[in-house]
């Protein structure tokens, strides 16, 4: 699994829920340092709110933060894309105006926002003027029009030395720029009209490049390494992302959810799946090798120094809940209990026979831990399964009912379906060709006793193989959903590294074949009733998938600590 | 010396009529119509908040409860002022008023009645008392059912009869039919719309009925006031806050209710806080310590960081209280 750290899991949570209220827009996230907003990533973000720079000495972090808000509050992203040029420079000045207007709308009575947004800017110049940024001539009058614009919207002021390096290009553009900039002023709280007239400034940067260019066919060659070497800013113009559709919108029924499962088919197919498998631990290796493992295991954790009980409060206050639908008989006071009206002859002076409602505190949760049984987990499998381990001893002794399943394959490199395949002359876009494994270590109706010898299976190497992780979620899912009672909040944890991964049906399929199932998966989970995937350990590739993420720090290396991170990850997105 | 309305007030003799245009001018945007007004005080009139702010739309519906008869649920989250606004607006009509809370331990008993052991000369004797709502449906008085989404459904069907305008209340154990008073008037408020608690928030509330919901001819809805309403309200609470100081309180409150809408806080700050707030400035000259005692002790450990955030957007200086 790939490490990711825990307090920059918290990290994120806090600033998404300042960007939320800042903009008033509630679906915004931050995901591994994206903005998302309902689920898509937002798109390109000027240079300054660059989220990549959160950590950077320069960088003001509030001022990141309250400009994306602002920028979700005021401006419409689809106005906006629609608008938006296709060219490097054009796009890129045509965003940095679009920011500057929108934080140019800060109100004037959230004083701390204003001094946070204007100090980012200033950082930013501040950094891109001492990066060399305004060594070249592109750069030099990017670096003016922003400055020019912002000191012009903001009524604020930069620093002497700047103003001194924008001096001669502020000169020689104030001839066109100069009304332009006035109209901008005039049409701040209009995006459509202040964006036709970013759109001119923009075409009169990227003319006057175009002019510099023709003057000089030297720089031809140069030309497209000035963006981004001199300028040093990573830019690429804004385009259509793709969005894996839920074909299940939120708020439908479990049990018709339950009926989309079973009836989910999606472009992802399978070309034989004879040789697939379930397999019980117990069942498939001898139980004489399951002792050792178990051994090993608890000698593992015996070196642990964990806090049961601490830890057994901590996950139960996150998963408790309470009902007043029971009735207490038997009270001194409260509503007459018809059963009991005998005692107030037989016993008149203490006559028990009230009832009252009281307060039931239940577990109301199920959760499934779903392990990558794939050939790169191998290395982790001692802490994953310490790991695995605790948590359903926690679990359990709190009464959440546990499943942990896992998913390799086989066989390697397509095993039986693969060989099928090409006897038949390897017809074009097959589907997936090997042959799943799918292991049930714990199922949701035994114990954590009794099922540790199974979860040690965890420390076999020789199941760790490829993974075919779309599949093995959509079939971990619908155990969770074929369970009998229908109201339980279902959590699902998924321990992977990163992408499905089997070579020959990747080979077969193309390269995003078993990516793009995964991804289409886990947007169709994350639209689920009363179901929360949250993933553990997941490569950056696919970690912005996930809603929620728990943290994985193998530096770290006590179970005590991982458990403890998990508990307050868990707290915020139960 | 006011007195309590008895059953037998004659309605035609304390009643006028004034129009709403006159007595209420911040619901001047609406159709006039004529509102009934007693001429007398009685001792359940509440006493009028000379600063209150009504919100328009909340109190035409109000008014028309009481003009037409209607029967008007308010809803809105906690600390908006639903019970105050029916109150403030019977207030200026002089109509009395009666509150009953309709927590989980209210019975149908309270409401309906019981036989309780009297002495009546020198003999113990058992007599039915009656309960509140026999009791005010006899008189001219609005009342107002509070948390009525935290009843009881056995309490619920005490008052889905009642809900029916004319309807008749039948005491069973009394053989007796109770007509409303021409007068008597039904409200009540809620933190939800009957759908129990989703949110986690309102703990103790049941899914209504939707034969009840039905029953009610105006739902009106009171979500928190407009920064200038609120500041208008604080000024003439807290007259030595200075102006920029109120906006900037009024800014934080409002981002913690987006906060809270978006579920990321669990606490929000009503005007009452905010009211509080200024007050407890006014005893520690602090504006940190005062907030710190006013809403951030409220407030789970994890929430204070993001609270300490929004303090630093709206006042520009860093939180320097302790947050853990």
């Amino acid at each position: 699994m790939q490490n990711q750290d825990h307090i920059e899991i918290q990290q994120q949570e806090i600033y998404s829920a300042l960007l939320r209220s800042l903009s008033g827009e509630k679906t915004a996230q931050i995901r591994d340092w994206q903005v998302f907003v309902n689920s898509v990533p937002f798109g390109n973000l000027s240079p300054h709110l660059s989220l990549k720079n959160i950590h950077q000495d320069w960088s003001n972090t509030r001022g990141v933060i309250d400009g994306i808000a602002l920028r979700l509050k005021h401006s419409d992203q689809s106005i906006h894309l629609a608008l938006s040029p296709s060219s490097q420079v054009e796009s890129f000045i045509f965003e940095v105006l679009e920011q500057i207007r929108v934080e140019s709308l800060c109100p004037s009575n959230l004083k701390g926002m204003q001094q946070n947004i204007h100090s980012q800017f200033r950082a930013w110049l501040d950094q891109f003027s001492s990066r060399g940024g305004v060594e070249g001539s592109i750069g030099l009058l990017i670096f003016s029009i922003s400055a020019i614009v912002w000191m012009n919207l903001h009524s604020a002021s930069i620093t002497q030395l700047q103003q001194d390096m924008i001096e001669a290009t502020r000169l020689g553009l104030s001839q066109h720029l100069g009304p332009l900039i006035k109209q901008l002023k005039l049409n701040k709280t209009n995006q459509k009209e202040y964006s036709k007239i970013s759109l001119q400034i923009a075409k009169l940067a990227a003319t006057l490049i175009e002019a510099e260019y023709n003057n000089f066919p030297s720089l031809r060659t140069k030309r497209k390494n000035q963006i981004s070497n001199l300028l040093k800013i990573e830019w690429i113009p804004p385009q259509n992302h793709h969005v894996a559709e839920n074909s299940l919108g939120t708020g439908v029924s479990r049990n018709e959810s339950f009926k989309f499962y079973k009836n989910y088919k999606g472009n992802y197919k399978v070309f034989n799946k004879t040789y697939d498998s379930e397999i019980k631990a117990q069942e498939k290796i001898r139980i004489k090798q399951l002792d050792e493992y178990l051994k090993i295991l608890e000698e593992n954790l015996s070196q642990q120094i964990i806090p049961w009980s601490k830890l057994s409060r901590l996950y139960q206050q996150i998963f408790i809940s309470q009902s007043f639908k029971r009735w207490q008989t038997s009270e001194s006071e409260g509503l007459i209990d018809r059963r009991y009206l005998i005692r107030s002859v037989t016993s008149p002076l203490q006559p028990m026979l009230y009832k009252t409602r009281y307060p039931r505190q239940f577990m109301n949760t199920k959760m499934t831990l779903l392990v990558d049984c794939s050939g790169s987990m191998k290395e982790q499998r001692f802490l994953t399964a310490m790991c695995i381990d605790s948590l359903i001893r926690i679990l359990d002794q709190i009464g959440i009912q546990t499943e942990v399943l896992g998913y390799s394959t086989n066989a390697w490199h397509g095993g039986r379906p693969f060989k099928e395949w090409k006897k038949k002359g390897s017809p074009p876009s097959p589907g997936r060709l090997n042959e799943t494994a799918h292991w049930i270590f714990k199922d949701f109706a035994t114990s954590w006793k009794k099922s540790r010898i199974s979860i040690a299976t965890l420390l076999r190497p020789e199941i760790y193989a490829e993974s075919l992780d779309g599949e093995a979620l959509l079939w971990a899912t619908g155990r969770m959903l074929q369970q009998k009672k229908s109201n339980h909040l279902n959590h699902l944890i998924l321990f992977s590294d990163g992408c499905p991964m089997d070579r020959a049906t990747i080979e077969a399929n193309g390269e995003d074949f078993l990516k793009d199932h995964l991804t289409e998966v886990i947007s169709w989970c994350n639209a689920l009733p009363q179901f929360n995937l949250m993933g553990c350990g997941i490569g950056q590739e696919m970690r912005t998938n996930f809603q929620h993420c728990l943290s994985w720090n193998t530096d770290e290396g006590s179970v005590s600590n991982i458990l403890s991170n998990w508990a307050s990850e868990l707290k915020l997105a139960v | 010396m006011q007195a309590t309305p008895s059953a037998n007030t004659s309605p035609s003799n304390l009643l006028k009529k004034v129009t709403l245009h006159t007595a209420f001018p911040e619901c001047s945007k609406f159709a006039n119509f004529e509102l009934p007004c007693f001429t007398e005080k009685s001792d359940l009139v509440p006493s009028v908040d000379s600063t209150y702010q009504f919100n328009p739309e909340a109190t035409v519906a109000i008014l028309s409860g009481f003009a037409f008869n209607r029967r008007v649920l308010l809803q809105g989250l906690h600390g908006t002022g639903k019970s105050t606004h029916i109150e403030q607006v019977a207030a200026r009509l002089n109509w009395p008023c009666l509150r009953i809370n309709l927590d989980g331990q209210i019975t149908r008993m309270d409401l309906i009645g019981r036989d309780i052991i009297a002495l009546d000369e020198g003999k113990q004797i058992t007599r039915f008392q009656e309960g509140l709502i026999p009791w005010s449906l006899q008189r001219p008085i609005a009342l107002i059912l509070d948390e009525y989404d935290a009843g009881q459904p056995d309490v619920m069907f005490v008052i889905q009869r009642m809900l029916e305008r004319d309807g008749r209340l039948t005491l069973l154990d009394q053989n007796k039919v109770i007509s409303p008073h021409p007068q008597f008037r039904i409200f009540a408020t809620s933190n939800t719309v009957g759908l129990g608690n989703w949110n986690g928030l309102y703990q103790g509330t049941q899914v209504l009925n939707q034969g009840q919901m039905d029953r009610w001819d105006i739902v009106a809805s009171l979500n928190y006031l407009k920064p200038d309403e609120e500041i208008k309200i604080l000024q003439a609470k807290t007259p030595e806050v200075s102006f920029e100081q109120l906006q900037q309180m009024i800014n934080l409150a409002n981002l913690t209710r987006k906060s809270f809408e978006a579920g990321d806080i669990s606490t929000l700050m009503s005007t009452r806080t905010i009211i509080t707030w200024a007050e407890n400035w006014r005893i520690f000259k602090d504006f940190q310590f005062s907030f710190a005692l006013a809403f951030l002790n409220k407030c789970e450990s994890d929430e204070k960081k993001l609270i300490a955030e929004y303090y630093q957007r709206c006042f520009a200086e860093e939180f320097h209280i302790p947050l853990d």
